[in-house]
Parts: C-alpha cells; sequence; structure tokens
C-alpha cells in the first residue's frame, strides 16, 4: 500500500539532528499502541462494542474525542481496543513472512550455485506478483478471515524480504573483513558462525521493525476489502471500510482510523530508519 | 448442469491438466462468473488500469521533478521538510488517500467527478492517489543522491561558470541521479497494481484491479489466473522498458563507450 | 369461458405514486412542472445503478439487476396497473378456462421486435418455453412458471397455455419483467450472445454493452404499443439511456449532486437527507411488493428447531433502534411476512416483533437455556447458544451496521451472534444450497402473496439450479394446503382469507425476524422528467421520461 524502502541500497540517511527528534515522536508513538495493545482498558473507559443507537454520529468532542459511529459505539475505545488486533496482524504476518525469507535467503545466499539460481529466480517471479494480488490469491484460496489475513499477508511479502536477506549475505560474503579471516585459514564454518551470520542477521531488526507497519497496512487493505475481521471487530481496516459509506454525513468514522494506519507506518519506517543509522554509524 | 458445462465433475487433477493444456495454446479459458471468455474479459478492461498507472507514473515523477528537485541540498530546514514530507508520503496507504481525496476534491469541492473511466478529468484523482505514495518513495531516492551529486566537481564548476542554480540542477545534476529512481519506478509497477484494485474500486472505475477483486469474490479462478498472468507480464515488459530508459538517459552509456 | 376486456386508455394516475411514497410536497414538483412544459424529444439520460447484471437477459438466472436493465427494452405480455389489477399489453386480452387450466390470449398483431422479427403466438411459445429450459438456469422465471405445460399455437395471433394446476398468480407475474417477452429468433442464438445482447420489442434497444461500466440502449423509433400504464403512447422521448454502475453508493450520490447523472436508485438512506435539501435533487420512493428484508431461522437444527428460542431471538434484536440510526429513519420497520404492497397483505401482523427483552429472557429460560457462561452467554448443559449468520457480499454497509446493532442487542440476552462475511461461492455452499447456517439473510421481491408458498412451502424445500427458496426448512401440510388452495380459489375474497391464514401461521411460527420493505429508492437530478416507477415490481421506467433543456 505505501512505499518503503525495502532494498538497503535505496535506503537514505537524513542528518543526525533531525532523526532524533522525528525518532523519539515516533518511538513514543509506538509505545503508546503498545500500551493500548496490551492494557486497552487504561486508555478508553467505554465498551468499544456497546450500541447506543441513540447516541449514533455523535462528532468528535468531549465525551467522545473521535466521535461514535453508526450504532453509537465510540470511535476513539474502538481503535484503542481494535490496535490489538491490528498490531498482532502485522506482528504474526511479519513473523511468518520472517520465518519464511530469513532460512531461504541464508540458504540462497549461502551455498549459491544452481540452488540460488533457481530460489532467485522464483521469488523474483513471484516479487512480480503485486503484493494485494498474491494476498487477494491466497484469500480465494483459503477463504476470508482472520487467519487465512495473517496467512496471505505474511506469505506475500516474504519474497521480498527473502530477496533483501539474500543480497545482505551477498554483500556480506564478499566483503573484505571475510577474504581477511579467509586468509588467516580459519574454517568455512567458523567464517559463516563468527562473521557472515551475524553481519547478515543484524540489518534484520531494522527490516522487521519497517515491516510491521508495512504488514498493518497490508492487512488493513485487505479488512478494507471486506475480507479480513469479522464484525463486530474494531480491526483499522474493517471499520474504514465500514464508516466510508457515511464520509459526508460523519468523516471522523474514515478520518481517525486511518490517521491511525499512517502514524503506524511513518512511525515504524522512522524508528527503523533510525536503528539503521545507528548500525551503520557503529559499523563504521 | 452448471458443473458439467464447466467441466467440475471431472477429477481436480484432470481439469487442472486440460486447463494448462489450454493455457498453452492461448486459451485462458470462460470466467465463471461473467460467462465471457477470459481473454475478452483482459482486452476489454486492461486499457483502463494502463491508463491509470501510466498517468500515476508521471504525476509521480512530476512530484519528484518540483519538490523533490527544487529542495534537496538546500539549507537544513528546507531539505528536512521536504525530505519529511517524502517520507510522509511514502507511508500513506492508497486507500486511504484516495478516499480522502475523493471525499474533498470530488464530495466537497466538486473540483473533479467521483467516477467514470473516460476523459482525463475522471483520471486525475485515481492517479494523484497511486502518484503520492509513489512520489514520496521516489522523492527519498532521488534527493539522496542528488544530494550527492549536487557535491560533485563537475557541479562546483558549473557554478563557478557562472550557471544559475536552476539551470545547475536541472541541466547538469539532475541526469546523474534519476538512475535510481527509474528503476525503482519499474519496480514498484507492483505496488501501483496493489494500487489500483484499490482505486478502481473506490471510484468505481473500470479495470483490471476491480475484476481481479470480483474474480476473487466469487472463487472465479480462470479469471483469477488470467488478471495475474497479465499483471505479471506487464511488470515484466515495465522492467524492460525501464531498462531502456536507463540506458537513454544514463549519461556513461549514452555518451558512447570509450 | 368469461371474456376479459381492457381497452387502452390512460389509467395511470402520477397521483397515486406520489401518495404510495409518502413523502413531502418537494417530490411532486416533476408532475406540476410536466403541466407547465410538455416533454420534447431528444437527448440522452444517464441513469447509474449499483450492481452490474451477470446477464441482460432477465430469464437467465433471474436477479433484480438483470430485470432493472430489461425493463427499458423489453414488453410484457400484460401489465400492471397502480391498484394491482392486470392490464392489456402484448396481450389485448384473454380468457380464462373455468376449471384455471387453459389461459387463452388474443395478442397484438402489430408488434415488431427490433431485430424485425413478428411478435406472435409462436413467439409467445419460445418465450415461455426458454423460460422453463433448465438450460437458462434461471432461478425466478422458472420458479414463477411451474404449473406451466405447454402452449398451443391456436392461430398466428391466438396462443392457449395449459397449466397442470390452477395458479390465479399466473398473469400477475407474467406482469413482471422477468417474464419480459423477447425475439424468438434471438433467444436461438447461444446463451452469451443473448445475455450480451437480448432483443424485445420495447421502447429501446440494447446497443452496447461495455462491462464494469456501462449499457448503451437506444430508442426504437418502431415502437407504437406501449402499455395503457404508460402516460404517452408511440415512440420514447429519449433518444439514449446510459445505464451506468457505480457499486459505491457514496460516489453514485455525488455524481448526482454534481449534474454528472441525471438519475441514481438504490440511493443510500445516508443520501435521504442531503438530497431533500438539495433544490436541484427531487426523490421518488417506492416500496416494492413481496416478502420483507429478514433473517430467516433455519429450523431444520438447534438452537432455532425451537419455537421459543426463535421467538426470544425476535424478541431481543432491536431492530427499531438500529433503523433510526443506521437507516437515519428512512426504511419503516415490516413485521409480517408480506410488504404493504403486496395484494393481501393484511396489517395484522405488524406489532408482532415488538422489543421485548423480559419476555426473551422468560423463554430462553423456559426453553432450558437458564445458565449463562462468564462472558454472559447462555449455556444448555456445555452448549453455547451460538446463532451463525453468514453475511454474503450484496450486503450493504449499512445492513452490515443492522446486524452488527442485532448481535450487540440479542447479546443482552445471551445470545452469541456470529457474524461470517462470506463470498458468494461460499454463501452457496453453506447457505443457497445447504443448510449450515442459523439464520439467512434474504427478501423476494415479487408482485403476488404467492411468494408465501416459494419462501414456506414444503414444495420449494428442493434446490432450484444454485438456491433453495425455502431458507426456514419450514415444512408443515396445513400451510402447503393453504397456499395451494389460494392458487385454485378464483375469488378474490376466498384469496384473501387463505393468505390471511398464511400469514398468520408464518407470525405464529416466529419463521423469520423481518426487517424493512425492499423499496426502489430513486434520486433525480432537474434535467431528467418524468422518471416513473413501474408497478409490478416497483422498478424505474423510463419510457416516458424526457430531458429538459
Amino acid at each position: 500500500m505505501s512505499f518503503v524502502a525495502t532494498r538497503s541500497r535505496f535506503a537514505y540517511r537524513p542528518g543526525a539532528r533531525s532523526i532524533h527528534w522525528g525518532a523519539l515522536l515516533a518511538g513514543s508513538f509506538l509505545a503508546f499502541l503498545l500500551i493500548s495493545a496490551s492494557f486497552p482498558h487504561l486508555l478508553a473507559s467505554l465498551d468499544p462494542l456497546e450500541t447506543m443507537p441513540e447516541r449514533a454520529f455523535l462528532s468528535p468532542g468531549w465525551g467522545h474525542w473521535f466521535g461514535t459511529d453508526q450504532s453509537g459505539r465510540d470511535v476513539f475505545s474502538r481503535i484503542v481496543h481494535g490496535s490489538r488486533q491490528s498490531l498482532s496482524i502485522g506482528l504474526f504476518a511479519i513473523t511468518l513472512s520472517m520465518s519464511v525469507a530469513i532460512p531461504l535467503g541464508l540458504l540462497c545466499g549461502l551455498i549459491g550455485g544452481w540452488l540460488d539460481r533457481a530460489v532467485g529466480w522464483l521469488l523474483e517471479i513471484l516479487f512480480a506478483f503485486p503484493t494485494l494480488v498474491l494476498a487477494l490469491l491466497f484469500v480465494s484460496i483459503f477463504g476470508s478471515g482472520i487467519t487465512p489475513l495473517i496467512v496471505a499477508t505474511g506469505l506475500s511479502i516474504s519474497p521480498g524480504y527473502t530477496l533483501l536477506i539474500r543480497g545482505q549475505v551477498l554483500v556480506v560474503r564478499n566483503a573484505g573483513y571475510i577474504e581477511a579471516a579467509r586468509a588467516l585459514g580459519h574454517s568455512p564454518w567458523r567464517i559463516i558462525r563468527r562473521q557472515v551470520l551475524p553481519n547478515a542477521i543484524r540489518p534484520i531488526a531494522v527490516i522487521i521493525t519497517m515491516g510491521v507497519g508495512q504488514a498493518i497496512v497490508w492487512a488493513s487493505a485487505l479488512s478494507f476489502l471486506g475480507l479480513g475481521a469479522k464484525p463486530p471487530a474494531s480491526e483499522w481496516g474493517t471499520m474504514l471500510s465500514l464508516g466510508r459509506d457515511f464520509i459526508a454525513n460523519a468523516w471522523w468514522l474514515t478520518f481517525f482510523p486511518g490517521l491511525f494506519i499512517v502514524l503506524t507506518t511513518l512511525s515504524t519506517t522512522i524508528v527503523g530508519r533510525y536503528l539503521q543509522y545507528r548500525l551503520e554509524k557503529r559499523l563504521s | 448442469m452448471i458443473t458439467q458445462e464447466l467441466g467440475l465433475d471431472k477429477p481436480l487433477i484432470v481439469q487442472y491438466a486440460v486447463y494448462l493444456g489450454k493455457l498453452l495454446h492461448g486459451d485462458l479459458g470462460v470466467s465463471y462468473s461473467q460467462h465471457l471468455p477470459v481473454t475478452k474479459v483482459l482486452a476489454d478492461q486492461s486499457g483502463a488500469t494502463l491508463q491509470l498507472m501510466v498517468c500515476a507514473i508521471l504525476l509521480a515523477w512530476s512530484l519528484v521533478l518540483t519538490w523533490t528537485v527544487l529542495t534537496a541540498g538546500r539549507r537544513s530546514w528546507i531539505s528536512t521538510l521536504g525530505s519529511f514530507v517524502e517520507t510522509m508520503a511514502a507511508a500513506l496507504p492508497q486507500f486511504w488517500l484516495a478516499i480522502i481525496l475523493v471525499s474533498v476534491f470530488a464530495f466537497g469541492m466538486h473540483l473533479f467527478p467521483p467516477t467514470g473511466s473516460n476523459g482525463i478529468r475522471t483520471l486525475i484523482l485515481p492517479s494523484l492517489a497511486l502518484a503520492i505514495p509513489l512520489a514520496g518513495f521516489i522523492g527519498q531516492v532521488t534527493r539522496e543522491s542528488l544530494e550527492v551529486v549536487l557535491e560533485e566537481p563537475f557541479v562546483l564548476s558549473a557554478r563557478a561558470r557562472g550557471l544559475s542554480d536552476l539551470a545547475v540542477r536541472y541541466r547538469h545534476a539532475l541526469r546523474h541521479s534519476v538512475l535510481p529512481g527509474i528503476s525503482l519506478s519499474a519496480w514498484a509497477i507492483g505496488s501501483l497494481v496493489s494500487g489500483a484494485v484499490v482505486a478502481e474500486l473506490i471510484f468505481s472505475r473500470e479495470g483490471l484491479g476491480r475484476q481481479l477483486f470480483q474474480a476473487v469474490q466469487k472463487q472465479d479462478m480462470p479469471l483469477t489466473v488470467g488478471i495475474t498472468l497479465v499483471v505479471s507480464v506487464g511488470y515484466i515488459a515495465a522492467n524492460f522498458l525501464s531498462d531502456v530508459v536507463y540506458r537513454l538517459v544514463d549519461p556513461r552509456i549514452s555518451r558512447g563507450a570509450p | 369461458m368469461r371474456k376479459r376486456y381492457f381497452s387502452g386508455q390512460m389509467i395511470f394516475l402520477l397521483a397515486t405514486i406520489i401518495a404510495l411514497t409518502g413523502c413531502d410536497g418537494k417530490e411532486s414538483e416533476q408532475t406540476s412542472d410536466h403541466t407547465n412544459s410538455g416533454p420534447v424529444f431528444g437527448g440522452a439520460l444517464t441513469y447509474a445503478t449499483d450492481r452490474e447484471p451477470l446477464c441482460l437477459d432477465p430469464h437467465t438466472l433471474g436477479d433484480i439487476p438483470q430485470v432493472l436493465i430489461s425493463q427499458q427494452f423489453l414488453d410484457s405480455l400484460v401489465s400492471m396497473d397502480n391498484e394491482g389489477h392486470i392490464r392489456p399489453w402484448l396481450a389485448k386480452s384473454w380468457d380464462i378456462s373455468p376449471d384455471g387450466l387453459v389461459y387463452v390470449f388474443h395478442l397484438r398483431g402489430d408488434v415488431y421486435f427490433t431485430d424485425g422479427t413478428r411478435f406472435d403466438a409462436a413467439a409467445l411459445k419460445a418465450n415461455l418455453d426458454h423460460m422453463v429450459d433448465p438450460k437458462t438456469q434461471s432461478s425466478t422465471a422458472s420458479n414463477y412458471l411451474r404449473q406451466y405445460q405447454s402452449t398451443e399455437i391456436v392461430d398466428k395471433y391466438t396462443a392457449a397455455v395449459h397449466l397442470s394446476r390452477p395458479y390465479t398468480a399466473f398473469l400477475e407475474v407474467l406482469a413482471q419483467g422477468f417474464l419480459g417477452i423477447e425475439s424468438p429468433t434471438a433467444i436461438k442464438r447461444t446463451r452469451e450472445e443473448n445475455c450480451a445482447a437480448p432483443v424485445g420489442s420495447g421502447p429501446f434497444k440494447v446497443v452496447r454493452w461495455d462491462r464494469q461500466s456501462q449499457v448503451v440502449l437506444e430508442r426504437n423509433q418502431n415502437y407504437a404499443w406501449a402499455p395503457p400504464t404508460a402516460l404517452h403512447q408511440g415512440p420514447a422521448y429519449l433518444d439514449r439511456i446510459i445505464w451506468k454502475f457505480i457499486p459505491d453508493p457514496v460516489v453514485r450520490f455525488a455524481s448526482l449532486q454534481s449534474g454528472e447523472v441525471d438519475v441514481i436508485d438504490s440511493l443510500p438512506p445516508e443520501a435521504h437527507g442531503p438530497a431533500r435539501q438539495n433544490p436541484d435533487i427531487t426523490l421518488l420512493l417506492r416500496d416494492r411488493p413481496g416478502n420483507p428484508t429478514h433473517g430467516a431461522f433455519n429450523t431444520t437444527r438447534e438452537p432455532f428447531n425451537d419455537l421459543r428460542v426463535r421467538e426470544a431471538f425476535i424478541r431481543s434484536a432491536n431492530v427499531d433502534g438500529a433503523l433510526k440510526s443506521v437507516f437515519f429513519g428512512e426504511f419503516t420497520r415490516a413485521s409480517g411476512s408480506l410488504n404493504p404492497a403486496t395484494p393481501f397483505y393484511s396489517a395484522d401482523f405488524e406489532g408482532t416483533q415488538n422489543y421485548d427483552p423480559t419476555r426473551a429472557n422468560q423463554l430462553l429460560d423456559e426453553a432450558g437455556w437458564d445458565k449463562r457462561n462468564g462472558d454472559g452467554y447462555r449455556i444448555k448443559g456445555s452448549q453455547k447458544l451460538v446463532v451463525k449468520i453468514p453475511l454474503g457480499t450484496f450486503l450493504s454497509n449499512a445492513d452490515r451496521a443492522l446486524w452488527e446493532q442485532i448481535q450487540a442487542s440479542t447479546k443482552q440476552v445471551g445470545f452469541a451472534v456470529d457474524l461470517e462475511p462470506m463470498s458468494t461461492a461460499e454463501m452457496i455452499k453453506c447457505c443457497y444450497s445447504g443448510w449450515d447456517y442459523d439464520v439467512r439473510i434474504g427478501y423476494w421481491n415479487t408482485n403476488t402473496a404467492d411468494v408465501l408458498r416459494y419462501l414456506f412451502s414444503s414444495s420449494f424445500l428442493k434446490v432450484a439450479s444454485i438456491f433453495r427458496p425455502n431458507s426456514t426448512g419450514f415444512n408443515q401440510p396445513e400451510f402447503d394446503k393453504i397456499v395451494s388452495q389460494a392458487l385454485e380459489a378464483q375469488d378474490e375474497v376466498a384469496r384473501r382469507g387463505l393468505y390471511y391464514k398464511a400469514q398468520a401461521i408464518i407470525a405464529q411460527n416466529y419463521l423469520q425476524l423481518s426487517l424493512y420493505p425492499q423499496s426502489t429508492r430513486l434520486a433525480i437530478y432537474k434535467t431528467a422528467r418524468d422518471v416513473r416507477i413501474e408497478s409490478s415490481l416497483s422498478i424505474s421506467y423510463l419510457y416516458d421520461a424526457w430531458i429538459k433543456k
């Protein structure tokens, strides 16, 4: 849905000063999300599921910060309670995609040869499939619902990550310090264990951070298309999709869930970049 | 009755073999849900999606060529603002952007028609929804390379010759810094197709994206596979095209090999 | 034989429509304008609807979007006026044998289809045979013609239709667009060709269908056989109709506001307020006859095989609250099994489904669901009171919100409602042909009380094509007898009595949670005049429409 540099050669390095403030703000937002996902009652006291038809479509104000929806439910409470579902969809999806991408990427990068070419070729083809198209294909096979949603999102973003990790391994493999280790007569296995793996894996923290945001966006896109969470769930994409009909009467039903999706991706991107920046500074 | 007509009474493996056989002969089968040959659906719908994507790429590049090229390598706060806007744009989900654009510019200000598949005016909002995040993405990359190029000796000497800042940026530096952006544009086709699905649904436009969504909804496998094939072929074609453009623009190549 | 004959005088009263819509004075603006400056020929009218049909021939499949458009290019054998009386159209007159088994139609001799084929008795025969042919996969027209046996060509313009059993609703269903008459030459083509461009004798003809976008209809210059219910005779005023598909309700309404389209249907409830305030837009609303939008209980399995649990669900569903909030009070509540616009509807069954959580709790206790688990859901032994309700893709967001509110309000008394979004393919498997649901959401638009037979009699328990009309599994010989007697009774008072009994049985058995009547909801831009709603299915009819320049 949105573009985040998943290929490290495209990643850009902003000035050091600006990134600190940005990372601080982004980090605080992510912390807020984590709290709302773990302890939603701390932040929102109203029941996200209780319908009160007579209180429908109240605009944002005191009592209802983000207004109420078509069934009189508090939008802020729904977003806070929905963050658990949205975040866990993102986390599960990225975990799934990493558990595919890391072994496969390492294998290709390390072994090389015909295996690398074969897998690489397959990955390029899968990568050519737009993520949403791939996800829709999975949905058409597994049906709709939360689990297929996670599987579809996780699997459809994994080709990109596999290529990324494979590339990382290749970079490390051909790096000067490996040559040096080889010249020192270290065994290949020792080199892989002590040099290649740690250096190749390190950027993965960055990838995962950025990937969670991406996965949330993809999952909410599927929910937005009506293929995800079941009602009365307050998953953000579903909220946005159901609120869309009322955009002329109640803009807040669409605006706030969307805003949270945007802020989440933005924050994970900024924090991910910050991690990357710190990492590169340490290496150099 | 339906099952016999579609050959669904045969074992799955036989159906699959029959399907593959037909595929090799260029026969994509008949769409279950529309009772039309898949090739006809593809022929009817590809144009609108292609138009949308080409328009989105052109718009994205015009945004990059103004915003990024003008703000890169300036005083610190301009650069920071410039790159923040790009990061922000790149993080915007296309579906949300599409909804916001249609609400503000079509429902609210009545500047553009909210729907339609014909004419430039109906193209602008949906392609903007796809172009803005893409521009953010290309912009980040272009800014990075532009900021490197602006420090190069040949740029400094151009400035020393008294060329204006704009001339330096557009005539000299730009050519050396658009390359990553160009290869990225082809890579972004995938994301654009994903965006086309939602944009076509939100703006009620015709096109492959909406067809794909409906095919999935109705579990119409021949149509789903057909559209996926076209998209993949399109992706490969776009990559080829970007290689060509790359060669045309690349200063090292176009000057002729030494 | 009794002879019926109607002269072709214009009996249509626009005032009746306005009275029926029950709306304020603004809706009548069109009429006054009509008297001030007369209709003019020329221009194209753009009409935007929500769903694109899979096939333009309404004999095939038989879904509402098909008949919405085919009403503009197909004529029917007979027409129906605002009072529900059957009037001539392509048939000048007809005789019915005393036993009700033979209908002899005397056809007009001056009618041509737009492909040049002449309309005659053989054409009628070809049409009726086409509708009942299993190959057309019709779930609507063929269900309406189950009693049809054969058509005998008496002479060129006289046809005798033989039925296996008396069928008093026969003429009523013939008036519906689903049974529109097509060119016999055209229906001989392949199904694909006929679906893409069916040929009728109507005031317009199909010229082009751009999938996902629009169908273009052009005026039939030779048209001279308008129904007596029309406002004028001769060719239509419009040169062209652009029939657009705009699935998104918000976009559809916005297109009307900006004047990009002249008429939209399925106006969403949230747009009624803004539409009333807009001086450029008039509303034309009319309830459709038939069975209201409902959730039908699956009586073949737990928990709804128990009458008390069914009533408890109905009593605990706060439908009125939902209609007020999600539907902005624009949709009226239905409680019975027939919409008010249906013949033999009785108002006695309104109010039989009122919200009463106290009674619901009491009923559930009586039915043995007397304990609650930690989440507040009722349990019987180790079993939780789960209600599975699949949500098909055809449901609007407003409908979804309505069901979410029902989910929340029935939770108060301890129902665990499971709303499951499903694709069309999944819906066919679980619900349209299978029994894997507790509540099936649906409605049925038709102009006869015979709809009760489709939905609740045991003869519709078997699956026709992919769809089983009887979704409750209700199987009661007494009910079956009443609805088949009603088809045989020629006397109107007797029919009324029988249909009253049928409605009573359905109400007493709490077979469905009725929500609201389906309706045709048009919003019309100031440029379009005399856009009408016909009476057989309350479908928009553009023959009399014209464009004010």
